[in-house]
């Protein structure tokens, strides 16, 4: 049991310690309940603090930490425990783990069966992780359905007035994507007999990436792959990448499957709308990027046109929709939307600047719209409602939240000098090369970003104060040290970029490696 | 008459079995229905029995006879059951249980 | 061949057959019905050790009797009958409704009906067969209709024994035909000597009359386990029988049907290159798979949509099995070892699972007297260990990890896949997710809706009742994660007494 030969699984599993604890606790214990919530997200954060700093070689192209045993082994079960981080999924793991912590403390005020909630935020931390560190399909199917369970509740019981609509929307569409992605796993395994991601990401190896690729090498010739490898006037490779696509693009969301983010994030609980903006959009543009295109190389390459139009719509609908909202939850919403384009846009240009731009841009919109929920959340808190119209001059009575909020959304917008501003800019640089037009285009959505949320400010920090809120109290202090990290990250990384980039720039040269016949 | 002869016969029970388990709205005429349809495979396995030459067939009639008629005494134990309930025997008119 | 001399073989047949006759001495002797039940009780824990020890032994060739087969198969299936026997022995001592006086009857049918779950899934004999199906479908008529003085009940029953009656009707027709064309009535011998090999030679001409009678003969199955277009009956005998009843319907007996099922199939229509026989036999074979796949994506469809209206939690339960049985299908279509392999696997995961769900319907009408899904309104949280159980239930019948219904779904999955059926696993995929709306309906009103104040103060609590759901929980969260997963796999690996000879 030594906590540094299995750093990713005491990351992953330690919430279940705390799970356990909870349980046992009466309920009447709310201050300790919370205690042990806190410790039980505090260890993996420090731990995968330790990770970032000590444990992990930023310099490095392969897989690290690598943990592997045999988990099933029987008849059609060929899974293995493998987990392990590279410099794409490292970054991701350390901020869900802050994500989580944070999210305990801004849960403070929740009353309501607080075992069963903190329980649940545990296990939607398990799952989390999981999905980051799994190496393995089966594995990652597995911690990606575990994910779900947590979340519907979280949302459907602590939630807003539509809780229940929005709970099993969000659970439908998701489980909608899965089960499609489980049929491509199934056809993967059967085709190559294994589950093992790595072996498709190995750039040391030969090169094989691909999975007709590695059907191939394996003198495989499977019966799904009908005589010339067709099936219903498709490659087969096309279904493979159409599946896990559309399972990762409802995650990001992708236009048109957005649907349901909208109304998750206006009825989730503050805390869960942080965790859901910042990190589980995350896990659809990892599960692309870790899976999805690089298991159908030669479909992706054939589909990327049509995938930098989605991102591009994405950006520009989504701040479009966003201008035109009253509910500042929802507008911060669409802003998510608009914000995950970028992750595609850049993916699709496949050069190594965008692709550094895509994977900067899911950390820092992790951050971001992280700031973005929690100052929804705390106006919330005061003034029982989100419409933006119903405020005005608030700045002179909460001076310190008005500050809070300008350092938040100037972040979201892409100041030069905050962290945002990187990986958009290195996001539209690297795919003007490619996609010059649906770079402009995109670029229109920066500028209709900024507008929407200047116009916010101006709607709710200047003006006439509303006198129904002349005796709001400012933010508190609870509230500022969870704002405070995500601040301090949106600066940090905003003045030093390179400190992140140059953990990404390893896993992005390896993944590029993957594509065969990429110039 | 050869063995084609028994099996135009039973097929022609068979047929009128079906139809009057699914037409009648009367339970006694549907049960009568399901009498004419293991009738039906009696006279056939007695047939092929015949044809055949072995007593095979004839045994599994003789069984079948048996549980035709342990069948249609809890059929008609149940039946009584929801006259006692509904006043009625036809089967549409017992509607708790619906779409 | 026959091994009369050696009883060890029957034994289990013997002893479910004297405790069913004792049973019912018992109750003329003590007139208490929950002492008959208690009795019945320890003849199926004999019954299910007996088989332990025969599983645990090399069976020998041929038939006991001549037409009872002792193969693993058959021993693995009667122990899936006596174990959800068991169940519903339990929960009908447990549960309010039917604790009552005048139960003692009941637990001798109840035997009755498992010994004919027992010979239907233990025979290649057509008329074995034909006598199994018959005691455990009298049996169930009259125990769907137990309460007596009840309409819903009595109209169940009702529904039942006429459509029950009509469907193993038309399936001894089909026997009778199959007899015809080939003189036997022993499956076996018919796939041994290439009985049909004739018909098969023949051509179109030789398919019409095999078809007729293997469509047949398919009628009675799908009553049995209730597939399209013969699942009419199901949603109202669900509803109106009691809920032990409907447990025992919808587990020992859809298990029971699926054996017959698959015996049947096996002995004439497998499509395996390695088996004796010819390519015109293979043939058909691959032609009864596409129906069979037809039939299964019509009825997960079909059972999925209907689910979604209701609002009765058994007849949602009773479509939610219609649907299952249709994912099982999806294996049976493979008409290979493989696809038998992950019927098998399946239908041990959804023991575990169905029973839970029913345990927990039975839990909460204790308290609330009611089997609607609004009656649930609430109660997650005044009965937490129930609540929990009955979620982990739910999301193993929607098939979702960590479950054992996942790992069935997923060899489901793989089986269909690699046999060429990639649209019905796509069809099933979306399926899945249809099923979690009308599932998650139940956790919703377990858990997103508030209790009415002073309706219950608390859930009766019944720590048996709730001691087994847990048990039945662990078997459900076992059999999916890790080393369960692989004795799971060695049940399933039984699959080759049918596909190998």
């Amino acid at each position: 049991m030594n906590v540094a030969s299995n750093l990713l699984s005491w990351i992953t599993f330690f919430p279940l310690v705390g799970i356990l604890a909870i349980m046992c606790l009466p309920s009447a214990q709310k201050q300790l309940i919370r205690l042990v919530a806190i410790v039980a997200s505090a260890v993996p954060l420090g731990l995968s603090l330790y990770m970032w700093f000590w444990g992990f070689d930023g310099a490095s192209e392969r897989m690290q930490l690598i943990e592997r045993a045999p988990w099933i082994q029987a008849g059609n079960f060929v899974v293995q425990y493998f987990v392990g981080v590279d410099g794409l999924s490292m970054p991701l793991v350390a901020l869900t783990c802050l994500l989580l912590f944070i999210g305990v403390f801004a849960s403070w005020n929740i009353e309501r069966g607080l075992k069963g909630y903190f329980a649940l935020l545990l296990l939607l931390e398990i799952g989390i992780n999981g999905t980051f560190v799994s190496l393995d399909m089966f594995l990652f199917y597995v911690f990606w359905e575990i994910m779900l369970l947590p979340m519907y509740f979280l949302i459907g019981i602590w939630g807003g007035p539509r809780r229940e609509y929005a709970a099993i929307k969000f659970f439908l569409y998701t489980l909608a994507g899965s089960v499609l992605m489980l049929v491509a796993i199934v056809a993967i395994y059967i085709i190559t007999g294994r589950f093992n991601i790595q072996s498709y990401l190995d750039v040391n190896g030969n090169n094989v990436a691909g999975l007709l690729e590695l059907a191939r090498t394996k003198n495989i010739n499977p019966q799904v792959l009908t005589a010339n490898g067709m099936l219903l006037g498709l490659p087969f490779q096309d279904w493979i990448f159409w599946f896990f696509f559309i399972a990762f693009a409802i995650k990001v969301p992708v236009f048109p499957f957005h649907t349901w983010l909208p109304d998750a994030h206006v009825e989730a609980p503050t805390p869960i709308s942080v965790i859901l903006a910042g990190i589980l959009l995350k896990l659809g543009g990892y599960g692309m990027l870790r899976i999805g295109f690089p298991i159908a190389p030669e479909s992706f390459m054939k589909y990327r046109d049509f995938l930098a139009v989605l991102g591009t719509i994405n950006i520009v609908y989504g701040a479009y929709v966003a201008m035109g909202q009253t509910d500042f939850k929802k507008l911060v919403a669409y802003s998510s939307v608009s914000h995950m384009g970028y992750v595609l846009l850049g993916a699709a240009s496949m050069t190594d600047m965008g692709l550094k731009g895509a994977t900067l841009q899911m950390f820092n919109h992790g951050t971001s719209s992280a700031m973005l929920f929690l100052i929804v959340g705390v106006l919330y808190d005061r003034a029982h409602h989100r419409d933006l119209n119903g405020f005005g001059g608030l700045m002179t009575q909460m001076p310190r939240y008005g500050g809070w909020t300008t350092l938040g959304f100037f972040a979201a917008l892409g100041l030069p000098g905050l962290a945002g501003f990187w990986s958009e800019a290195m996001t539209l640089l690297g795919s003007f090369g490619p996609y010059p037009t649906l770079t402009i285009i995109s670029g229109l959505g920066v500028l209709m970003t900024a507008a929407f949320l200047l116009w916010t400010i101006q709607r709710v920090f200047l003006g006439p104060l509303n006198p129904k809120y002349a005796k709001l109290p400012d933010i508190s202090a609870r509230e500022i040290f969870c704002q405070a990290p995500f601040a301090a990250l949106c600066i940090v990384f905003g003045v030093a970029p390179a400190m992140l980039i140059n953990i990404l720039a390893p896993a992005v040269k390896s993944y590029l490696a993957m594509f065969p016949g990429l110039h | 008459m050869g063995l084609a002869g028994y099996l135009i016969v039973s097929a022609v029970m068979l047929a009128c079995g079906i139809v009057c388990t699914v037409a009648r709205k009367n339970v006694i005429y549907i049960l009568m229905g399901i009498e004419l349809i293991l009738n039906a495979a009696n006279l056939n396995l007695v047939a092929f029995s015949r044809f055949n030459g072995h007593l095979d067939g004839q045994v599994f009639a003789i069984f079948s006879i048996i549980l035709a008629a342990a069948e249609a005494a809890v059929a008609l134990a149940i039946v009584l059951n929801v006259f006692g309930l509904f006043d009625s025997i036809r089967p549409d008119d017992p509607d708790l249980l619906k779409e | 061949m026959p091994d009369i001399t050696n009883p060890f073989w029957i034994r289990p047949e013997l002893c479910l057959t004297a405790f069913a006759c004792a049973a019912l001495l018992v109750d003329l002797l003590f007139r208490e019905s929950v002492l008959v039940g208690a009795f019945s009780l320890m003849g199926l824990l004999a019954t299910g050790y007996f088989l332990l020890q025969q599983y645990g032994q090399t069976p020998p060739p041929g038939h006991v009797l001549g037409c009872v087969a002792v193969d693993r198969f058959a021993t693995l299936f009667k122990l899936f009958a006596v174990g959800s026997l068991i169940f519903v022995v339990l929960f009908t001592l447990l549960g309010k409704r039917t604790r009552r006086e005048g139960f003692s009857e009941f637990y001798f049918i109840l035997l009755c009906a498992g010994l004919g779950a027992f010979f239907l899934a233990s025979t290649y004999h057509l008329l074995m067969m034909f006598l199994g199906l018959e005691l455990l479908s009298i049996s169930s008529y009259v125990l769907t209709g137990y309460y007596k003085g009840n309409r819903r009940s009595g109209e169940a029953a009702l529904k039942y024994v006429i459509f029950g009656a009509v469907a193993s009707g038309v399936m001894l027709y089909g026997f009778t035909l199959i007899y015809g064309l080939t003189g036997s009535l022993d499956l076996l011998e018919i796939s041994e000597k290439q009985l049909l090999r004739a018909q098969f030679e023949a051509g179109p001409s030789g398919y019409v009359p095999i078809s007729i009678a293997v469509a047949m003969c398919f009628a009675g199955f799908a009553y049995k386990i209730s597939i399209a277009p013969f699942h009419f009956w199901t949603p109202d005998v669900y509803e109106g029988a009691p809920t032990p009843v409907t447990t025992f319907l919808a587990v020992a007996s859809k298990g029971s049907g699926f054996a017959a099922m698959l015996r049947f199939l096996s002995a004439g229509f497998l499509v395996d290159p390695n088996l004796p026989g010819n390519e015109a036999m293979m043939g058909y074979g691959v032609k009864i798979g596409h129906l069979v796949a037809l039939l299964a994506a019509v009825t997960m469809t079909l059972g999925n949509l209907a689910a979604l209206q209701q609002t009765n939690l058994k007849r949602m339960l009773a479509y939610s099995s219609i649907a299952h049985a249709g994912y099982i299908l999806m294996g049976v279509a493979t008409m290979n070892d493989e696809g038998f392999k992950s019927v098998l696997f399946y239908l041990v995961a959804y023991y575990f699972m169905n029973l839970g769900a029913f345990g927990a319907v039975i839990y909460f009408a204790n308290t609330t007297s009611g089997e609607e899904i609004d009656d649930l309104r609430g109660l997650g949280w005044r009965a937490p260990v129930v609540g929990v159980t009955f979620i982990i239930f739910l999301v193993a019948l929607v098939g979702l990890p960590p479950t054992s219904g996942f790992v069935g779904k997923y060899n489901l999955f793989v089986a269909a896949i690699r046999n060429g059926y990639q649209w019905l696993a796509v069809v099933a995929g979306l399926n899945t997710a249809i099923s979690l709306f009308y599932y998650f309906r139940i956790a919703k009103a377990m858990y997103l809706r508030d209790p009415d104040e002073g309706r219950f103060k608390t859930v009766t609590p019944s720590p048996m009742l709730a001691g087994l759901l847990v048990l039945l929980a662990f078997g459900t969260l076992w059999f999916g994660i890790g080393p369960g997963v692989a004795q799971l796999q060695d049940y399933a690996a039984v699959s080759q007494t049918l596909t190998t000879r």
